[in-house]
């Protein structure tokens, strides 16, 4: 079984001095859900469109779906792997919700009579039926978003990348958007890669990719990276409430677990104060 | 900006709207050909009933096309005193001392006011009863012979799509620049000249900032969905001729013949 | 100094089939001195309310009088650059306002739209650049060579240059990262703190407005509904409920400890005093 994503000593320049990307190297399981952190200007957005062949590598290698990516066969990457951004506005190309849409699928040669059963389907599930012939100076962002994501399913396609997808986005249209990236992660496998600042989401995801100057500063689950202190603080990342709240116990003496969930916290500090 | 008439699509339910923007392209050209077929005031009388039913089968209301006309009004006018002075054809009908009026001159002018009327109504009708992107595919069909001769037909039918899609997010953003400004003391109105092109770029650069970001992430994403420039691919919309584009066709042809032999017998 | 709004309203595009009611009786006294939070979902006016303070947009009913000047319908205050200068207003995203070639010439703009002179409008926009935190070696950089967070700090920079005793800011963190929002925030509060600068922030962050301010108002449909101070305003998780307003986190936690049997103080708002708290209540049994 082929992993989704592979990449080997990837490197990428953007200007005469620094490497952009310095020899990183990674791999993605099928199905998961990896998420991207590190400061701005550390290289995830050009990760994310490295992935999807906008921008040329300067060496190293990467594989989607077993195939390796190069100029030749762009196209057919491009049938397996997709990516949201993060300006709702300066994606949603058609004029019109079900244009938009359909904007992938005249790309991809779909014979047009199959093409209004294929819009209709992924505009209910996510939710914007009803807005089909809307033009997108009447939607909120968190709609632009949404079709975003029904354009790129529509193209049938395993991997999507999103690139701060929310981070333009009001609490409303964040928590959207959050849900419905983890509806179709959880319902229809689809291998998911987010590059985000909201450590809640990453505390949520399988794996954790930090990026550092270019460099992988460290891969692994949410509690190995968030229990890696050099590395939290360093790269002075956001922490999550409850790690803050147990480094603050443990100066007191008083102990708690490892958990990364709220509840569970409530309840162990619970019970320490009741004595039970 | 609310009161341009010329230009804008009146969106309405009408015979007219429904056709296919091909057929209306094409009836377009040939009144426009027709209008120029000299005929003499029954000619223009005939296109003229033509036009007045057309325009009542649009529903679009006549305020609407006087609107559009009155612009040219001032030129014309201007036009007529001209004329009045240069064209010595014809009978005199008027004499004010040393200054003679001829027929020629006032039937000149009236038949170009005559025609420009009538051009206007006709391109007015085309634009207020078709959406601006239903224009350009049509364009596209019928340009498409074009492209055997390598003229990018589609790629430039594109660009025009895309640009229609963001006029009016770009209209916004310049609104929204424009106030942003204002807070900081810039007043288009009054100051010096060089404050006045200073505050002139405090909205045009960030716009062109902008569009220029908007593009590059654009690009990007039409990329990443596949869309390669000059490759094949199907288009989702259609456009599908009907018994009623047929009679239009049909109808216009035989008034553009029908002048041609006016003049001819 | 002041500002006070009586029974305001204001209607996008009457009279038209565009016709919109964003603000509704708005009356309002806003304390001087002080962080207030605006806050409401996206469309109850919160960016309508706040345009009406340097009189971007003017009422459509009812009248605001900030500082010496009043602002009513139909009559566009005299003076109103002056108006401008005391009451700065940051947009949205405001790094999109930036055209000039140099950060210095930007900052320097808004004072010279107000008549000064360019070498003491280039020592003031030196000033404010340093007070938002960018190094004078960057002064002479073009905007293009900045990051979003700098850009919005140079932004920010170019109204305090004109030294406003008001600031208005539209959701100044948004899109930013946690850091770069944190130290936008500090920034603000530096500015109040040091300075006195009366800060007015429309935001969604309920993080921040725990943190950061003193009081908050509360706009729903075009309407004030609340105004009260901000530890008032986290005792009513009634309304943050109905509002569907993710409570700051620390207050989710208080809650539900509250369903495994322990209670604390609504004061008990950051993590030290929570952890003191804690020890303290365990000692007592």
């Amino acid at each position: 079984m082929s992993k989704a994503v592979e990449v080997k000593n990837l490197k990428y320049q953007y200007t005469e001095e620094n490497l952009t990307i310095d020899d990183i190297s990674f791999s993605i399981d099928k199905g998961s859900y990896t998420t991207i952190i590190g400061h701005n200007g550390s290289g995830k957005s050009t990760i994310a469109k490295l992935l999807l062949g906008l921008l040329e590598k300067k060496s190293g290698s990467i594989y989607i779906d077993g195939i390796e990516l190069n100029y030749e066969n762009l196209s057919q990457i491009r049938n397996k792997i997709g990516i949201v951004f993060q300006n709702p506005d300066n994606q949603f190309i058609g004029s019109t919700v079900r244009d938009d849409i359909a904007f992938g699928l005249e790309n991809h040669c779909i014979e047009r009579e199959k093409m209004d059963p294929i819009i209709e389907s992924f505009a209910s599930k996510v939710n914007m039926t009803e807005f089909l012939e809307s033009e997108p100076t009447k939607l909120s962002g968190g709609q632009k978003q949404r079709v975003a994501i029904a354009s790129v399913l529509a193209m049938d396609l395993n991997i999507i990348v999103f690139d701060e997808a929310t981070s333009m986005l009001d609490p409303t249209g964040k928590r959207e958007i959050n849900r419905l990236i983890k509806e179709i992660h959880d319902e229809n496998q689809i291998t998911v890669i987010s590059i985000t600042h909201d450590i809640e989401e990453v505390a949520q995801s399988d794996n954790v990719l930090v990026l550092d100057n270019g460099k992988l500063a460290m891969a692994g689950t949410p509690e190995k990276v968030f229990s890696n202190e050099k590395v939290m603080v360093n790269m002075k990342l956001d922490i999550p409430f409850v790690y803050k709240l147990r480094n603050s116990l443990r100066t007191k003496g008083v102990k708690v677990s490892n958990t990364l969930d709220l509840e569970r916290m409530a309840e162990e500090v619970c019970r320490y104060i009741l004595k039970k | 900006m609310n009161n341009i008439t010329l230009g804008k699509y009146i969106p309405l339910n009408s015979f007219v709207h429904k056709l296919d923007p091909r057929t209306k392209i094409i009836a377009m050209m040939i009144l426009l050909i027709a209008i120029f077929i000299p005929a003499g005031f029954v000619g223009y009388g005939i296109i003229g009933i033509f036009l007045l039913i057309s325009l009542i089968s649009s529903k679009l209301s006549f305020s609407f096309v006087w609107k559009s006309f009155k612009p040219s009004l001032f030129m014309l006018v201007f036009l007529l005193i001209i004329n009045m002075f240069i064209i010595k054809t014809g009978d005199v009908w008027l004499t004010i001392g040393s200054f003679n009026l001829y027929s020629g001159a006032v039937i000149q002018t009236v038949y170009i006011v005559l025609r420009l009327l009538l051009m206007i109504v006709i391109t007015t009708m085309l634009t207020a009863t078709t959406k601006p992107l239903d224009l350009t595919m049509g364009l596209e069909d019928l340009l498409s012979p074009l492209a055997k001769l390598n003229v990018p037909t589609h790629d430039i039918a594109m660009m025009i799509s895309l640009a229609l899609r963001f006029i009016p997010t770009l209209l916004e953003e310049a609104q929204r620049i424009l106030k942003a400004q204002a807070s900081r003391g810039v007043d288009m109105e009054s100051g010096s000249f060089k404050e006045k092109i200073q505050a002139i770029l405090s909205l045009i650069v960030p716009l062109f900032v902008s569009s220029f970001q908007k593009a590059d992430d654009l690009a990007d994403a039409m990329e990443a969905r596949g869309y390669v420039v000059g490759a094949k691919r199907v288009r989702y919309k259609k456009l599908k001729f009907t018994f009623f584009d047929f009679i239009t066709l049909v109808s216009v042809s035989g008034l553009l013949v029908g002048l041609i032999l006016l003049k001819v017998l | 100094m002041s500002i006070h709004f009586e029974k305001v309203d204001y209607i996008y595009s009457p009279n038209s089939v565009f016709e919109f009611q964003a603000l509704e009786d708005v009356s309002l006294d806003i304390n001087m001195g002080k962080i207030t939070a605006i806050i409401g979902a996206t469309g109850s006016g919160k960016t309508t309310l706040v345009q009406h303070l340097n009189g971007l947009l003017l009422p459509s009913k009812g009248f605001l009088t900030v500082n010496d000047f009043t602002i009513k319908a139909d009559e566009k205050p005299k003076n109103i650059k002056e108006l401008r200068k005391q009451v700065g207003l940051v947009f949205q995203f405001a790094e999109y306002q930036l055209f000039e070639e140099t950060l210095i010439k930007d900052v320097s703009f808004g004072p010279k739209n107000f008549g000064v002179k360019e070498k003491e409008a280039e020592m003031i926009a030196a000033r404010a650049l340093v007070t938002v935190g960018i190094d004078p070696k960057d002064f002479v950089k073009s905007p293009l060579e900045l990051s979003g967070g700098q850009k919005r700090r140079v932004a920010i920079a170019g109204i305090l240059a004109m030294s406003p005793s008001i600031l208005v800011l539209d959701e100044p963190t948004a899109g930013l990262d946690p850091q770069g929002a944190k130290s936008m925030m500090e920034l603000f509060k530096m500015l109040n703190k040091e300075k006195g600068i009366t800060i007015l922030i429309v935001t969604h962050n309920m993080e921040h407005v725990l943190e950061y301010c003193d009081e908050v108002v509360v706009l729903e449909k075009g309407q004030v509904i609340m105004h009260t101070d901000k530890k008032q305003f986290f005792k009513n998780d009634k309304y943050m409920e109905k509002a569907s307003i993710d409570p700051p986190i620390i207050i989710a936690f208080k809650k539900k400890c509250e369903e495994y049997g322990v209670t604390f103080d609504s004061d008990i708002l950051t993590i030290d005093n929570l952890v003191s708290e804690i020890v303290k209540k365990r000692g007592k049994r």
